[in-house]
Order: C-alpha cells, then structure tokens, then sequence
C-alpha cells in the first residue's frame, strides 16, 4: 500500500518537474550515445582498417622448401585453414622474346598479389592480353596495344600488351598474365612456384604452423615488413581509440554527475521540508534515486539508439562500410543508462542528505 | 541590502558555481584534447606507415633490353646524398642504397653461387651545405628487418640471410669464403623477403672488392608523403603551368620522386606504388574517422555543458525575481549574472584547457611514446569558447527571468 | 518530571554563540511563546526542540529520553511521531495539492489516508479549497494548510516559527483563534516564536529571550 503512495508522489512530483527530467534525461543520453558509439568505433577499427591494410598484400608467402614446386589444389587447401582471409597462388618462370629471355610471373588479376597495383592502361580482358612491367615499356619499346611474340621449348604464342604494370620490384621487368596464360607459355602446367596467403594480424604464427604440417616442402616465410608494420600499427590505432573512448567516458560521466547535482541541488528546500515532516534518509533518497532510474532508462534506450546509429554513420564515413557489432538486447542499454544515471546521483544525492534542514527552512 | 542578499546568495550558490564550472572545465577538456589529437594524429600515423617500408624506388633509366638481363646500369653512390637537396628534403626520412653482385660463398656445408649485395646499415650522411648529418641506411627504410649479430664492421665481416645460411651450414661467428677469401659471418638476417637468401657487406667494402667503386644498382627512399588525390594523378605532361607548380610544391609521393629524378643522374625514380597508395588510403580513412569523431564529441560535450547550466540557472530565475521586487535595477542585475557567468568561463576554460594537455599528453606518451605537440592558439580559443559558453548560458535564462512578474516568483515559491 | 526539559543547552557556531546556556522546563499541554530581537536565539531553540538542530552541549529531555542524542534516523522517528512544524514561510509543496501535502505528511508517518487528509483539512474551514495548489491560496489559508499538515499524525508538541510573520492582522487573528481552538481540543505543547507582541499575548507563558540567553520568563494568568 505504502508502493502506492510513493508511486503517486513520485508521479506528481515528476510531473511537475517534466521539464528538469527532460533535460537531465538529454544528459544521460548523450553520455550514453558518445559511450556507446565510441565502444562501436573502437570495437569496429581493428577490422575496419585491417581490411585496409589488406592492399599491402600477402603477410605470409610460401615457398619450396628445396627444389620442387605445389600442385595447385594446394591453394585451395590453404585457403580453407582458420584466419587464412586470402591465399593466392603465383606461377614464376620464364620465356623468350626476341631471344632474350624474360621473367614471368603468373597471378589470379584482382586478389592480394595484385591490389595496389599502378597500372597504366587497361587490365587484360580478352584470352591473349597481359601486361608488362613499365621497365619494358622502355626496354623493348612497347606501346599500349601492341603485339609481342613469346617462345618457349619451340611453343609460339602471340599476345596483346594490354597495359604497364608500375609496382616497383620484380613485376616492372616481367610479362604478368594469369596463371592458366602462364601454363602455356612457361611450361610448368598445374604447377605453383608460390603462394601468397594473407592472414589475420596476430595468427600469423598459427597458419604458419597448419600450412608446415598440411602442406609437404613447404617453406612457410612471415612476410615481415607487411605484418609487423601491420601488427604495430593496428595495435596503435586500437589502443589510441581505446584511450580516448576512455576520456570520453570519463568526461561523460563527470558532465552527467554535474547535471544531475544540479538536479538535486534544485531541491533543497524539498528535502529541508521532507526532514521536518520526519523522513528518514533513506525515505528522501528513494525519491531521488527513483527519478534517477527513470531517467537512467529514457537516457539507456535513447543514448544506445543514437549511439548506435552515430557509430554507423561514423564507420560508414570513414570506412564506406558499417560496423558488424552485435545489436545487443534493449536490456544492456538500459543497465547502462541506468548506471550511468544512478552511479551519477550517488554523490550528488548523499551530499543533499546532508543538508541541514533547520537552515533550509530559514532560508531566503 | 541588495549585496548583502547578493553575497548570501553567492555563498549558497557556491556549489551550484562550482557544479557550472566543473561543467565547463571537463567540457572544454574534452574539446581541447581531441582537437589536439586530431591535428598531431595524421603526422605521428604517416611516421608509422612508413614502417611499411620504402614507397620511392630509384633505378637506373632502362635503355634497351639488355638492360633487363645481363648488362648492369649503375646510379653513382654520389648523388645519394642530393636527396636531401630537393624543395621536399625534409620530408625524406631515409634512405638505403643496394649494389647487387654475385659472388661464390663456400660454407661448412655447401658451396652457393649467391647474391652478394652492399648497402649500409646504420649511417649518418653529411648534410649538403650544413653542419648536420642525417640518418640513412635499411634501419631508416626496412625497419622490419631482423639482425641478429651485427653488420659487419669491415670488410672482413659479412651477413647471411636466413635460408642461405641455412644452405651453407653456418651460424654467426663462422668463417666461410667469398670469392676465395675469408670472411666471418657478423650475423644472420631474416626478414621474410628474397633478402634471406642473399648476403650482405656494406656498400664501401662490395664496390671494392668487385671493381664498381661509385657505383649503386638502385636507391630505396622513404618519405612522408601526402595523400594522392584527384588532381595528383593527372599526368604532369598535360598540367598547365599553375597546375605544375601546385603539384610540385605539394609533397605527393609523385612529385617528391619527380624531385628525386632530377637530382639523381641517370635515374628513373618511381613510387612503390603499392605502399605508397594504400598509405593514402588508410591516412585518409583515418582523418575522415578522427574529423566525425570530433564533430560527434564536440557537440555532445557542447549539449552536456548546456544542460549543467540551464539546470542550474533554473532555480536562479526566483532570485532574479526576489532582486527586482527589491527594486534592483534591470542593468544591475545583467551586469552581476554577466560578471558571474565570466568569472564561471574564465576559471572553467583554464582549468579545461590544462586538463587536455594531461590528457593529451598521456595519450600521445601511452600510444606514440611521444608528447603530443600543444599548439599554443588553442589556449586562446580553448578560453573564448568556454566564455562564449558561459556568457551564453547565463544571458538567456536571465533575459526570460527579467520578463517574469517577481510577484508570481515570491508566491507561494519553491 | 516536566514534559520538556532543557538543560544547559549551547549551541556555538564558527563565529557566533547562538545560545548561551538555556534551562528550561516545559509542562505537557503548555503554549509557550517565545520572543526577542532578530539573532536572540528563539529560532536555533524551536529546531533544537524539534530535532532538527543538535546543541553543541546540553541535554533536551523530551518525556524523558534525551533526543540530542538520538541517531540521524532515529531522531526522524521522534520527529514524525511526536512534533508537528509550521514555518513562516509555509514551504508547502508547490506541485501538491492541499489535501495532497497532508498526505504527504501522512506518508511519511504512516500511512497517506485521503478521508482523514480531507477532514483534517475541514476542520481548519477549507473544505472548498481542497484540490487548490498553493499559489492558488492566500497566505492565510496557505498557513491554515500548514497548520493541518502539522497536526495530522496527532503529535504532541507543535512548533511554530513565526507562523504569522506574513500575514495581515486579520488572517493572524484566524489563524491564532484556529490555533486556540483546537489546542484547547487536543492538548498538545505549543512552542511558538514571535516578534509580534500582539501574537505573545495569545499563550500561557512567554519566554523572552536576549543574546542567547533567557531574560525574561512569564507566565500570563490566563486558562
């Protein structure tokens, strides 16, 4: 029965405070959100920027241990290990033009050995199209278009430059062609000289070990200028957004404990009255951290929702792709609203119980 | 009588100031140390890419097929240090050069016929025209390289890679010969790379044991670069003379290796396309990220400090009333709130600003291991816009308080 | 053994002694006023009565027990239980109704009861100002709430600070006959404190006090 009074007073009593509920119920929601969204980003930019990463290429290359090459189910093999995100496969050998004999080096076009590629032209389409390294746009004096002849052990083929490659290494002064075209015109058909496989940061280890021991003659070599740069950089990242997400809470939480101060502060000469009326402490502060509940459940459900969908948005900016962060039950939202609202009124309203009634009362 | 209500009002206001200027410390905290961040974060981020490697590649101009296989073009050792002669010198961070010969190593285990290439290691060049050095060598371009043992102190020392020393059965401290002379093995190297399977000596000692004084087969450059955008793609052949310059004077990794060419004789200097480009990427990507992250907690924040103080300056519309049925003049009454108000900015905007530099001090310590550079405008604007703020918030409430008939305040009042 | 007894009460601030050691009996069922200048002291005395002011040293027996004492939470007990307060400013609960803040009242005590709310409200003639709020009342009948608030739980001592001090003659007369009134029918201890001269001579006894300290204590030869 007692419930039923306290309910009707607290109703009257937030009724008429509508407006300061409001805003201290702003208050909690956007600490709520700026949390929230913070978390999403901070949880989200490992993977969000690993992905970028992924252009460097292969954090892990494996070769014949001696001489010897892989057969090419191999790659299909590694390709299913856990972590491995990309395995690709590399036909390395050589044929002749005019003569002179020319490295060449055959790839699956559009995966990890071929992102961040310069070409200039046009990517091969037709059968007989590929592309040569920009040191023999020079050497040769080639054009874009423009047919060459290759030979190997009296094979004849003709084929179409159909751009330059600038990369910077071993590809400016090769024919790169797909591995099937790289079949014919190398000889070495259905075999791989190498193969390129990239994997989550951090497990680099682990499929080095499951390639040794799945794949026979097997070298299995960390690329380590790509996955130690990787490693550190992500790690920096995530920790520079966890620190900050950490400041954000923080301020958050001071912003929200002032606001609510101030809400409490507003109400001295209530508590000064309730005192006299012979209220106990814990009577007074059960109105106050009831209101408190409120708001903690408006702010909860309304900061999670805006926080959520703030940290799409961000992502979504930032990354063109959104965050895959598990939409968690209404319920933590609300906990968290909650918490923040109460933890927040503690201080404030354990000062107010200190108040000293005999001075409210005279006050003015 | 006025003041004397006055000052008891402020003693019993001493916790609502002290709520307002709490609000508006950590607010203008909270602004100011991610602005801080935000401004150093591209530069301390372009630094950490550049552990990705070299993203400029300086060859010798390609002249006929021979050049491909077989005969060898060489750069000259010295123009090396021209590199830092260019309009964009201070954005070239290392350099490395490679000379790659043969050579026939003969181990405990095995003879290999193998690379053998010079380069340096750790070096500090002299700066053209100044009283400085700068640092050069695979340390300031390959930092992911694994040495253990040392670079060769002279010529009578040398590094093996991985798997070649692997092949020839010898660890560091053995001797094995090289073209027939004895050589010690000063370390093993390992990078992941084709370099595991060639061996090492520095520049100097390779270009005179194989007769190519002077001579480099190719330079690797790391600079710190800016994001290739639209314009920088545009082929320069085709820029008019204003586009020209802006592309040169802004460091694009193309512009920069254009630079380089011109310095080095006989060159073709390329960026390493596949670093360089995805640096852009993940450089921009991440300033888009640290710029909406900004706006979000700026505005946040902003609310947050605005609902503190329309909280606390509710309550005071009642004593606004109080002092105009005691007969204080309207001008009174602004000028005490404004003074309030500022006093509340002034103090919350300094305590706020040097809450930031803690703050971004301790982050740029904890992430970068170094300071974060305060850029002193900020003081300024850190205080302003805590004034604003604080003026702001104290000025409305009032303008609504003074048209409020104090009879309805004093009432029956709360 | 009287029913309040006050011995050597001090109460001493940073900078001020606002009471110098007060001795002090009072009977069960007197109305005892209390006069004096501004800062004499009379106030700091009711709230001490009242328990919501402790004396720095002293004892105050009420039937006996000495509730400066008690616990925060114990004194709020004594409170609701035994003492009823009227202030000057009637600090009535502005989003309550009238019927509502004697229930509130009620609430704390034991238990909100709207009949008993209402007729407490009746018997102090404003049975057609019910549901007003507070600014919807005139001073006089915001204290005549204040007045059935306070004696809603039945306590046995009534404190009134200054209850008329913003009233016109003619509502201090309605509100000291109320008072009169019903203290004649329920015999409760009136402690008030006044500076109005007219409002000591309603009462059986004024304590007049100076300084902190009793100057003057006389009885009115009146019922």
């Amino acid at each position: 029965m007692k419930k039923r009074w306290f309910l009707f007073f607290f109703r009257k009593s937030v009724a008429q405070r509508r407006g300061r509920v409001a805003i201290a119920s702003a208050a909690v929601t956007l600490a709520v959100a700026l949390m929230t969204a913070m978390i999403g980003v901070t949880v989200g930019i490992r993977e969000k920027l690993g992905s970028e990463l992924k252009a460097y290429g292969a954090n892990i290359i494996v070769s014949p241990l001696r001489e010897g090459d892989f057969a090419y189910d191999a790659l299909a093999m590694i390709a299913k290990l856990p972590s491995v995100e990309d395995a690709t496969g590399q036909v390395l050998g050589n044929t002749f033009v005019d003569q002179q004999a020319i490295e060449v080096i055959g790839i699956d076009a559009k995966k990890i050995s071929s992102m961040g590629w310069r070409i200039f032209g046009k990517w091969p389409e037709g059968n007989d199209e590929i592309l040569a390294g920009i040191n023999l746009k020079a050497a040769l004096r080639l054009q874009e278009g423009q047919r060459i002849f290759v030979e190997k052990d009296g094979t004849k083929k003709e084929l179409v430059i159909s751009g330059f490659v600038e990369k910077g290494g071993a590809e400016d002064r090769a024919l790169i062609m797909t591995i099937r075209q790289a079949w014919t015109v190398t000889g070495t058909e259905g075999r791989l000289q190498s193969i390129l496989v990239r994997g989550k940061s951090g497990q680099l280890e682990t499929i080095g070990a499951a390639i040794r021991s799945a794949l026979d003659n097997a070298a299995v070599k960390t690329v380590r200028q790509v996955a130690l740069a990787e490693e550190s950089l992500l790690g920096k990242i995530q920790l520079l957004m966890m620190l900050v997400t950490l400041v954000v809470i923080f301020a958050s939480a001071i912003s929200v404990t002032s606001t609510m101060g101030a809400n409490v502060l507003e109400r001295r000469e209530e508590i000064g009255l309730m005192k006299a009326l012979g209220a106990t402490r814990r009577n007074i502060s059960l109105f106050y951290m009831a209101e408190a509940v409120l708001i903690g459940i408006i702010g909860g459900l309304a900061g999670y929702a805006l926080g959520f969908l703030s940290a799409q948005a961000i992502s979504k900016g930032a990354f063109n792709s959104y965050i895959g962060i598990p939409l968690p039950i209404p319920l933590a939202a609300l906990c968290m609203g909650v918490i923040v609202a109460i933890g927040s009124s503690y201080f404030p309203v354990r000062g107010a119980m200190k108040y000293d009634p005999a001075i409210i009362l005279r006050g003015e | 009588m006025l003041f004397d209500i006055m000052k008891r009002s402020f003693a019993n206001q001493k916790k609502a100031m002290a709520l307002m200027i709490v609000s508006i410390a950590v607010g203008t905290a909270l602004a100011a140390s991610l602005i801080t961040i935000s401004f150093e974060i591209e530069g301390k981020v372009s630094k950490e890419l550049r552990s990705f490697g070299a993203n400029i590649i300086v060859e010798p101009k390609v002249e006929g097929l021979a050049d491909i296989s077989g005969q060898k073009r060489y750069l000259r050792s010295e123009d090396i240090v021209k590199t830092k002669t260019i309009f964009w010198r201070h954005n070239i961070i290392g350099v490395a050069p490679f000379l790659e010969t043969d050579a026939r190593l003969a181990g405990k285990a095995n003879t290999v016929d193998a690379r053998l290439v010079g380069s340096w290691y750790e070096r500090e060049l002299p700066l053209p025209g100044e009283n400085k050095t700068f640092p050069a060598g695979i340390k300031t371009v390959s930092p992911w390289w694994s040495l253990s043992g040392s670079w060769p102190a002279d010529a009578g020392g040398m590094v093996i890679g991985a798997s070649l020393a692997a092949r020839l059965g010898v660890r560091p401290g053995d001797m094995l010969t090289a073209d027939g002379k004895e050589v010690t093995v000063t370390g093993i190297l390992e990078t992941g790379g084709v370099e595991d399977g060639q061996a090492f000596m520095d520049l100097e000692a390779v270009q005179k044991a194989k007769g190519l004084e002077g001579k480099v087969s190719r330079l690797y450059v790391s600079a710190l670069t800016t994001p290739m955008d639209a314009f920088a793609y545009k082929d320069p052949a085709t820029m008019s003379k204003a586009e020209y310059e802006k592309w040169y004077c802004t460091g694009y990794v193309t512009s920069i290796a254009k630079q380089v060419e011109e310095v080095f004789a006989g060159s073709r200097v390329k960026p390493i396309w596949q670093v360089a480009e995805t640096e852009g990427k993940v450089l921009e990507r991440l300033r888009i990220l640290i710029y909406l992250l900004c706006a979000a907690t700026l505005t946040a924040s902003a609310i947050g400090v605005s609902t503190t103080m329309i909280m606390t300056l509710l309550r005071r519309i009642e004593e606004i009333g109080l002092m105009k049925a005691l007969g204080a003049h309207r001008g009174k009454v602004i000028t005490i709130f404004l003074s309030e108000g500022m006093v509340i900015g002034l103090i919350g905007g300094v305590l706020g600003y040097l809450l930031s530099i803690g703050a971004a001090e301790f982050i740029g310590a904890k992430v970068f291991h170094t300071g974060l550079e305060q850029r002193a405008i900020l003081f300024p604007i850190a205080l302003i816009n805590a004034l604003v703020i604080a003026v702001a918030g104290t000025i409305l409430p009032i303008r609504r308080a003074l048209s409020i008939r104090p009879s309805i305040v004093l009432k029956g009042a709360e | 053994m009287a029913f309040i007894e006050l011995k050597g009460i001090i109460k001493e601030y940073k900078t001020t002694h606002a009471l110098r050691g007060i001795d002090v009996t009072i009977e069960k069922g007197q109305w005892l006023n209390m006069v004096g200048p501004s800062g004499s002291g009379k106030s700091t005395l009711l709230n001490i009565i009242g328990s919501l002011d402790s004396p720095t040293a002293g004892e105050v027996l009420i039937d006996g027990r000495d509730i400066s004492r008690l616990s925060e939470d114990d004194m709020a007990v004594f409170r609701r239980e035994k003492i009823g307060f009227i202030f000057q400013q009637s600090h009535l609960i502005p989003y309550l109704s009238a019927v509502e803040n004697v229930m509130l009242a009620q609430y704390f005590h034991s238990m909100s009861d709207e009949k008993e709310a209402t007729d407490a409200l009746v018997r102090v003639g404003l049975e057609h100002r019910l549901g007003h709020r507070p600014s919807q009342l005139s001073g006089g009948e915001q204290q005549r709430v204040c007045i059935a608030r306070a004696l809603i739980n039945s306590p046995q001592i009534l404190l009134a600070d200054e209850p008329t001090g913003n009233l016109d003659r003619e509502n201090t007369k309605i509100i000291l006959e109320l008072l009169k009134k019903i203290h004649a029918e329920e015999q409760f201890t009136i402690v008030l404190v006044t500076h109005d001269p007219f409002v000591a001579q309603w009462g059986q006894r004024i304590l007049t006090m100076e300084d902190g300290k009793i100057k003057c204590d006389e009885f009115l030869c009146r019922l």
